[in-house]
C-alpha cells in the first residue's frame, strides 16, 4: 500500500471528510492540521505545496501523487481500491 | 409606510471638506461619505458592501476607497466594487448653494 | 451575542453579499451550519471570518482574498465549480450539490 499523508485544516468538513474516508478503508494515514501548526511549519507546508500548483486544502499525498480538495474518485483509484466510493 | 422621496438636503460647509479628505455626515439619519476628489465633491454610503463597515476610516487613492476592514474597493464615482462590479454601495448627487454641501438623499 | 445569533447575523450580510453575484447557500444544511459555526470561531478569534476551509498567510493582502464571502476574488475558479472551495454558497441553480466536485485551481485553468 501507498504511504498516505495530507495536510489538512482543522476547520475544514472536506478535510474531516477525507480523513473519515481513509478510516472507512481502514488505510492508515498521517495529517498535518495547518491551521493548528507553528508559523515556522506553516511556511514549510506552503513552500511544499507550492510545488504541487496551488496551497489549497485537504492536500493528499498518495505514494509521489498529489490529490488537491476532497475527491474519493481518485483516491479509490491511487489507493488500488476497485469498488470506486 | 411610504418611502420618502430624495430631497436636497443641506450638510456642511463647503470649505470644510480639504481636497483628498473625508467626511462622514448623517443627512436625515441616513451614514454618508462625503469625499473631495479632483476639485469634485462626492457622496457615497458610509456601510461597506460587504459587513457594513464604515468606509470613513478607509484609504482613498485616486477614485478609489478602500475598506478598512477588509480591504473591499469601490470607486467613489460609481459606487462599483472593484472586484465585482454587480456588487454595488449608493452615491448620492450632491451640489454646491450658498457655501453648503446639498446631498440629494 | 450567541453562537447561533452570531451565525445568523454573518447569514444576513453574505446572503446581500452573494445573490447579485447569482450565488445561494447551500441546500445541504447540515454543511451550512457547520461552515458558519466555524466562521464565528474564526472571528472569534481573528476578528474576521475567514473561509474554513483555506489558510491563512502572513501577508494581508493575501489572507483579505479569503474573507467569506471570497467569491468576487475567485470568480473564475468558483463559476467553474458552481460553488465556492468549501461549498457555503453554490451557484442559484444548483439543487444537488452532492454533485459539485473541489478541482484544483490549477487544473481548471489548464
Amino acid at each position: 500500500m501507498e504511504k498516505i499523508f495530507m495536510y489538512t485544516l482543522s476547520t475544514c468538513p472536506w478535510c474531516r471528510k477525507t480523513k473519515q474516508f481513509f478510516k472507512e478503508k481502514n488505510i492508515e494515514f498521517n495529517f498535518v492540521d495547518y491551521d493548528l501548526a507553528g508559523e515556522e511549519e506553516q511556511d514549510k507546508i506552503r513552500d511544499e505545496m507550492s510545488k504541487y500548483g496551488n496551497v489549497a486544502f485537504p492536500f493528499v499525498k498518495i505514494g509521489e501523487e498529489v490529490v488537491i480538495g476532497y475527491d474519493p474518485d481518485k483516491y479509490s483509484k491511487l489507493c488500488g481500491l476497485t469498488e470506486g466510493k | 409606510m411610504t418611502i420618502a422621496e430624495p430631497s436636497w438636503v443641506s450638510t456642511i460647509d463647503a470649505d470644510k471638506l480639504l481636497e483628498n479628505k473625508k467626511a462622514a455626515i448623517y443627512p436625515k439619519g441616513l451614514p454618508v461619505l462625503l469625499i473631495k476628489q479632483g476639485g469634485r465633491i462626492h457622496a457615497i454610503s458610509n456601510k461597506c458592501a460587504h459587513m457594513a463597515c464604515p468606509l470613513a476610516g478607509g484609504v482613498l487613492e485616486d477614485c478609489i476607497i478602500r475598506c478598512p476592514c477588509h480591504n473591499w474597493g469601490f470607486d467613489i464615482k460609481t459606487g462599483e466594487f472593484l472586484d465585482a462590479k454587480e456588487i454595488k454601495i449608493q452615491v448620492y448627487q450632491t451640489k454646491l448653494l450658498e457655501g453648503k454641501i446639498y446631498v440629494k438623499i | 451575542m450567541n453562537i447561533e445569533s452570531r451565525k445568523k447575523a454573518l447569514k444576513f450580510l453574505y446572503q446581500r453579499v452573494v445573490d447579485p453575484l447569482g450565488y445561494k447557500f447551500s441546500p445541504d444544511k447540515d454543511l451550512v451550519d457547520f461552515l458558519l459555526e466555524q466562521e464565528v470561531k474564526l472571528k472569534q478569534k481573528h476578528g474576521i471570518p475567514f473561509c474554513p476551509c483555506q489558510g491563512l498567510s502572513k501577508d494581508r493582502e493575501e489572507n483579505m482574498r479569503i474573507v467569506c464571502p471570497c467569491i468576487p476574488f475567485h470568480r473564475e475558479h468558483f463559476d467553474a465549480m458552481k460553488r465556492c472551495w468549501c461549498g457555503l454558497f453554490v451557484h442559484k441553480d444548483v439543487t444537488n450539490s452532492d454533485e459539485l466536485k473541489q478541482i484544483p485551481v490549477h487544473e481548471i485553468k489548464k
